[in-house]
């Protein structure tokens, strides 16, 4: 094999193009379209056995898109700078490959730009494409190593196909890491889930559920109800018409809890931006080295904040936060910048409807009941009027969406309110007896005056969309299907709802099991293997051994089985190596009497079975008689069963 | 089939301890092949040859090869008879059903090639006239290899009208120690009864030559017939003449066995017969029946 | 190369017999990873690596999927040797200077398609050739190795390899056969002594008593030796015939002795102009006989070359 690897290099270019395909969906545009570009050239150049361009050439012409690439997205780092600038590499490596070792890293690159895809999407789409992907590159493989196509196709699919039992027995054995080891900076247009200083509802048009553990919790004694997990951090008093931020004017506070729940915990926490999350709602007094904030928040004292800190907690679940405020503080919760004429005006005809306050509010969270509202991690950006286009046009958004068109609302009608973020839920580690929550729980509600009763009340209009999301956590409220078939003129036919809800149900399923399958979900898995609560090095190990195994049967299988060309002469060799193995010595030139000669010394029943057995073989292969297919099964299966022993001395 | 038996039986009565042999020999008849005894002196060569001729019931003739021989002592010539007072043609012991060539390598390469080419065709040509030669026709030759001096070994193109070349080597201890204290063979040899005559034997040929060969079976003879060829032992590999002999031989002794049909074991007992004096080792020391028994090990049963 | 690789590698060689046949089992075949498959493990780790950090489940399918495939290939290249049967059918001889060519004969157990490389290993020169099993039983090889110096050369220890099916794992093992050709001296043209020799009838020594009466004369054909010309004949009559003996063995012979040579020639150099001396009489079609220290040799090519390559060696 020289550097002219011929015309069996082609299918790694084609692999390479169907690996960087859904990558067009993500990156700018053009990326993808240069790399096709180059590598339909470097195709072109091989059919034509044309020579490559000069390496100094290439090197020029990569400035000018990846100069480009930091001109459009000004980082080359990140998610979508990262991949572009991998996927261009890609391309201009394609370009100046020459010798098999050449396209050895080019495939091997391939495999790794298979993995970028799903840094984008972990749909089962992404799925289907990443295992096409996966054939087309082992193909090429075969390929280059120098297998004939179809060859090529039946070693791919023979060693793809043996791997996947493996490869499932890894994905749900190897250990999952809870954290990550770095972090990726944060990339234009969306937002990883987590707390920010400020909140933009319409800015956002993509979330991405990081999964990371933000803190951990044990209580003492008995924990509140999960519904009541509202972890505050931040509270954003003041609205400019496109973002929630916190106004930093109000100093004094003449707070009050009244009755509820006493309970304590302890948290432990690495403060972001110095904030620590408590539970709804904190005791006053601050255990040092938290401070109280105005809005009753937490922060550290500490100055380097990047420390974990860990420290006890009391509060009170259900207590009811009593205010008095005064009329510059009224009027500070109930300023509005100007704009979204149709939410204002909705909100004054609810107020004019209502008898109290308690009903107005009603009337305002029924907004969200009455109307189609959706809960998305995916909504469409909005621009201008964004409460207005949030509550009477997309109709889909996520917590912030819900918590800053519901304060707009409040205010609108004349009831004080602001929005409060944190963390809303938590899971339930069993093996640790704590709890955990996760930046995917991240979460934005409301709270709103009310004067009559002159308390601060907790209003989450995201559960009234999406009670899962409360319920359950954000996992399970995510996967929330795109209305794609347009509805006229009343409900879908029925079958269409059954098969979405087929379909939402597979996608729960596949988000459960494949996309959120992390340490916690293996942990379940493994307890509900019966292989312990305890999850140790020995019992991965264990199971990791088992699976091995069960992963290996296919192989064994596949290990067995010859290929059969000719099943008369694979039976008669099948029988020669049982004889073997029963210890008699058979050389390749036996013919079959010799082979019967030999074999004289086997217990009498094994004898007379080689004789039969043979016999056949001579009058099927020697004397020329026919023999039907059914015959020769038969005879293939007496030969599968046939074990000789050696006699007993 | 019986009086196959019967001949076997007779022969392996006075050949002692070399039933292979005397089995190859009558393969050889069967097949209708010309046979080569090739041995030292003294090991019976020419009691088998002898013996072969009687059981089989056919009409022999001798030859005593000597450097003295012309072609007319063996082709027969045409003699002037005062009688009729013109030329009467004398057949030669060629004209017999069976001809014992003893030490063939004795007598002159023009003999030699006379008797040669009356075995591959069958006929002779005399003064102009072609005669055929009586069916069967059988040559039975005896040579002694280790005799160097003063003879005309046959050349090796010529080696291969004798369909086989069977040795028959010293005795075995037991056998020897029967030959000591039996009979004179030479008076046992008045003993033997035909067991066959020229029609049956016929006949036999006829249904030997009719066995079924099947394709593995022939693929198995290719593939002995392409390592010949491909191995590098030899000077020449094996021709496609040696193929339809090993075929011919392989019929016959499965007939012997009493089969129907031919199987590789039918082809490896005959093989070393047909092919041993087929074939030259290309490397010096190695005997031929080493190089054989290597050949066939190299190759696998079907 | 890696001097613990060759450390390894000898270490191997040592412990491995020389059969006549070898049947390639788990105890003679090795597998590892070629750079290729080293490369691909290294890209399964990195993509494991980002999916642990970045929480992307589906990577993970991705990373364990190319470390099974690595596994599943070592499998499937030991699949590629396991089972099968070398043997060397033969040699041809050759002279030393020029390879001797080993026929190796691989047999599969089964109607895989297998794809093999064949090496000899340690040799300064790269010597080997590929084959390809695919469907039928056998396959033949020819192994050419130098042969340096006349005498027996042994067929070296080899290496059979292979990269199937993906190149990602090299699946080899070693073999060492019984085998052991024959190589001849190298010819030194010895032009003067060969003509001399050839032209003088009557430095030509009679051996063998035989008949070589003259027979009869023939057509002169061409090709036929000038000295068996009947001279006199053309000379009366104008036509070419050729006297015909009766006795082939009753020839002029040519004496190839080692005795023809100086004394202070070495034995190399003498046994170098004897063969080719050797071989020119064979050219020729002449008799001759071929005499070195302490024996003669019967004429005939095969004895005298064989004598020749075993002169003053062990089993000479």
């Amino acid at each position: 094999m020289n550097a002219d690897a011929g015309r069996r290099v082609l299918p790694v270019l084609f692999a390479l193009l169907l690996v960087v395909t859904p990558l067009a969906w993500y990156l700018p545009f053009w990326v993808t379209g240069v790399f096709a570009g180059l590598v339909l050239i470097r195709a072109a150049l091989v059919w034509q056995r044309r020579p490559l361009p000069p390496r100094w050439l290439l090197v020029l012409a990569l400035l000018v898109p990846v100069g480009f690439l930091w001109l459009t997205l000004k980082t080359l780092v990140g998610r979508e700078g990262g991949v572009a600038l991998l996927v261009l590499l890609a391309g201009f490596k394609a370009l100046e490959t020459g010798g098999l070792r050449d396209w050895r890293v080019l495939l091997a690159l391939g495999f790794f730009l298979a993995a970028m895809p799903l840094l984008f999407d972990q749909s089962p789409a992404a799925a289907v494409w990443l295992v096409v992907s996966l054939v087309a590159l082992t193909w090429a493989m075969a390929r280059l190593a120098g297998n004939p196509p179809r060859a090529g196709w039946r070693q791919t699919a023979t060693a793809l196909g043996l791997s996947l039992p493996l490869m499932l027995v890894l994905f749900f054995i190897m250990p999952r890491l809870s954290g990550p080891l770095w972090s990726m900076p944060p990339s234009r247009q969306t937002a990883v889930t987590g707390l920010a200083d400020d909140m933009a509802p319409g800015s956002i048009s993509r979330i991405i559920p990081a999964n990371t553990p933000v803190f951990n919790v044990v209580f003492d004694g008995a924990p509140p109800a999960r519904r009541d997990f509202y972890w505050r951090v931040r509270v954003f008093d003041r609205f400019d018409g496109v973002r929630w931020y916190e106004a930093g004017t109000i100093r004094e506070e003449t707070l009050q809890l009244l009755g509820g729940q006493p309970y304590r915990y302890r948290i432990t926490v690495k403060p972001e931006r110095r904030r620590l999350p408590v539970l709804d709602y904190p005791a006053e007094n601050a255990p040092d080295p938290a401070q109280l904030q105005p809005g009753l928040t937490w922060s550290s004292r500490r100055s380097t904040a990047e420390e974990t800190i860990r420290l006890p907690a009391e509060g009170r679940s259900g207590a009811r936060l009593a205010e008095a405020l005064d009329p510059a503080r009224l009027a500070h919760y109930l300023q509005l910048p100007p704009g979204n004429p149709q939410a204002r005006a909705l909100a004054a005809r609810l107020r004019q409807r209502s008898a109290d306050d308690r009903i107005l509010l009603r009337g305002l969270l029924d907004t969200y009941r009455s109307q189609p509202f959706r809960y998305t991690l995916t909504p469409p950006a909005l621009q201008g009027q964004i409460v207005d286009g949030f509550l009477f046009g997309s109709r889909q958004g996520f917590c912030e969406h819900f918590a800053g068109s519901l304060a707009f609302l409040a205010r609108a009608a004349g009831l004080p309110a602001r929005v409060v973020v944190g963390y809303q839920g938590g899971r339930f580690n069993p093996d640790g007896g704590f709890w955990q929550v996760r930046s995917a729980d991240a979460h934005a509600w409301v709270e709103v005056w009310l004067p009559s009763e002159e308390a601060w009340l907790r209003v989450d209009p995201t559960a009234t969309v999406s009670p899962d999301r409360i319920a359950a956590g954000a996992e399970s409220a995510l996967p929330v299907l795109q209305p794609t078939v347009p509805v006229i003129g009343g409900a879908p036919p029925a079958w269409l709802g059954r098969w979405r809800q087929m379909a939402e149900a597979w996608s729960f399923r596949w988000q459960q099991w494949v996309v959120g399958y992390d340490a916690d979900r293996q942990r379940q898995l493994f307890r509900r293997l019966g292989l312990g609560d305890e999850v140790s090095a020995p019992v991965v190990l264990r199971g990791l051994a088992v699976g091995m195994l069960l992963g290996m049967v296919p192989l064994l299988w596949w290990w067995r089985r010859r290929p059969v060309a000719d099943p008369l002469a694979s039976g008669w060799m099948a029988v020669r190596r049982r004889l073997r193995r029963a210890g008699i010595a058979l050389a390749p030139s036996d013919g079959p009497q010799d082979v019967l000669g030999k074999a004289a010394g086997l217990a009498e029943a094994d004898r007379i079975e080689l004789e039969a057995l043979t016999q056949h073989y001579i009058d099927w292969r020697y004397r020329g008689q026919p023999a039907s297919a059914a015959e020769i099964r038969t005879w293939l299966r007496a030969v599968r069963r046939f074990r000789p022993r050696q006699r007993a001395a | 089939m019986q009086s196959f038996d019967l001949a076997l039986r007779q022969l392996n009565g006075l050949i002692l301890g070399k039933p292979v042999a005397v089995r190859l020999a009558v393969t050889c008849l069967l097949a209708g092949g010309h046979l080569l005894i090739e041995d030292t002196p003294g090991v019976g060569k020419t009691t088998l040859a002898h013996g072969l001729a009687t059981v089989m019931g056919l009409d022999y003739r001798r030859v005593q090869f000597t450097a003295d021989l012309l072609p007319a002592d063996i082709l027969g010539s045409s003699i002037f008879e005062r009688e009729t007072g013109g030329f009467r043609f004398q057949p030669g012991p060629v004209f017999a059903q069976l001809l014992l060539a003893d030490e063939i390598n004795r007598a002159s390469p023009k003999v030699q090639s006379a008797l040669l080419e009356a075995m591959e065709e069958h006929q002779v040509t005399i003064e102009g006239v072609t005669r055929t030669l009586p069916e069967p026709f059988f040559v039975i030759a005896t040579q002694n290899p280790a005799e160097q001096l003063g003879t005309f070994p046959l050349p090796e193109s010529q080696l291969d009208r004798f369909l086989m070349r069977v040795s028959l080597g010293y005795p075995p201890r037991e056998a020897e120690r029967a030959l000591l204290m039996g009979e004179n063979r030479r008076a046992l040899l008045a003993t033997l009864l035909p067991a066959l005559d020229g029609a049956s034997l016929r006949r036999a040929q006829a249904e030997a030559a009719q066995l079924t060969v099947s394709t593995a079976l022939a693929d198995y003879v290719l593939a002995v017939l392409e390592a010949s060829r491909r191995s590098g032992r030899f000077v020449q590999g094996l021709s496609p003449r040696a193929g339809l002999a090993i075929i011919a031989a392989a019929r016959a002794w499965a007939w012997l066995e009493g089969r129907d049909h031919v199987l590789p074991e039918d082809v490896k007992a005959t093989l070393p017969s047909v092919i041993g004096h087929r074939l030259v080792p290309l490397e010096p020391g190695v005997t031929i029946e080493e190089e054989v028994a290597r050949l066939v090990m190299h190759v696998a049963v079907p | 190369m890696l001097p613990f690789r060759d450390t390894l590698r000898g270490w191997l060689l040592r412990r491995l017999p020389a059969v006549g046949r070898q049947r390639l089992t788990q105890q003679r075949i090795y597998l590892l990873p070629t750079p290729f498959g080293a490369l691909l493990l290294l890209v399964a780790a990195a993509v494991w690596v980002g999916a642990l950090n970045y929480g992307v489940s589906l990577a993970y399918a991705l990373a364990f999927w190319v470390l099974a495939l690595v596994c599943v290939s070592i499998l499937m290249g030991f699949r590629q040797l396991h089972g099968l049967v070398i043997a060397c059918e033969g040699w041809a001889p050759a002279f030393a200077g020029d390879t001797v060519g080993f026929q190796l004969r691989l047999t599969a157990p089964d109607t895989r398609l297998r794809r093999l490389q064949v090496h000899v290993i340690g040799s300064s020169t790269p010597v080997g050739g590929a084959c390809e099993l695919r469907g039928g039983m056998n396959a033949e090889l020819t192994l050419a190795v130098p042969a340096e110096r006349r005498g027996r050369l042994p067929l070296p220890p080899f290496e059979v390899c292979t990269e199937m099916p993906f190149g990602l794992v090299r699946a080899f093992a070693y073999v060492r056969l019984a085998e052991t050709a024959l190589v001849y001296p190298r010819p030194v043209p010895d032009t003067g002594r060969g003509r001399r020799q050839s032209g003088e009838e009557g430095a030509a020594v009679r051996f063998l008593p035989g008949n070589d009466d003259f027979a009869f004369l023939a057509d002169y054909q061409p090709g036929d030796p000038l000295r068996r010309v009947a001279w006199r004949h053309w000379a009366r009559r104008g036509s070419l015939v050729t006297k015909r003996f009766d006795s082939p063995v009753a020839q002029g012979v040519v004496r190839l002795d080692w005795a023809d040579y100086p004394q202070g020639m070495d034995a190399e150099s003498r046994l170098s102009r004897l063969t080719w001396r050797v071989l020119e009489c064979e050219r020729r079609s002449e008799a001759y006989l071929l005499r070195l220290p302490g024996m003669t040799i019967l004429p005939g090519r095969e004895g005298s070359l064989r004598a020749l390559a075993l002169y003053g060696g062990p089993s000479a």
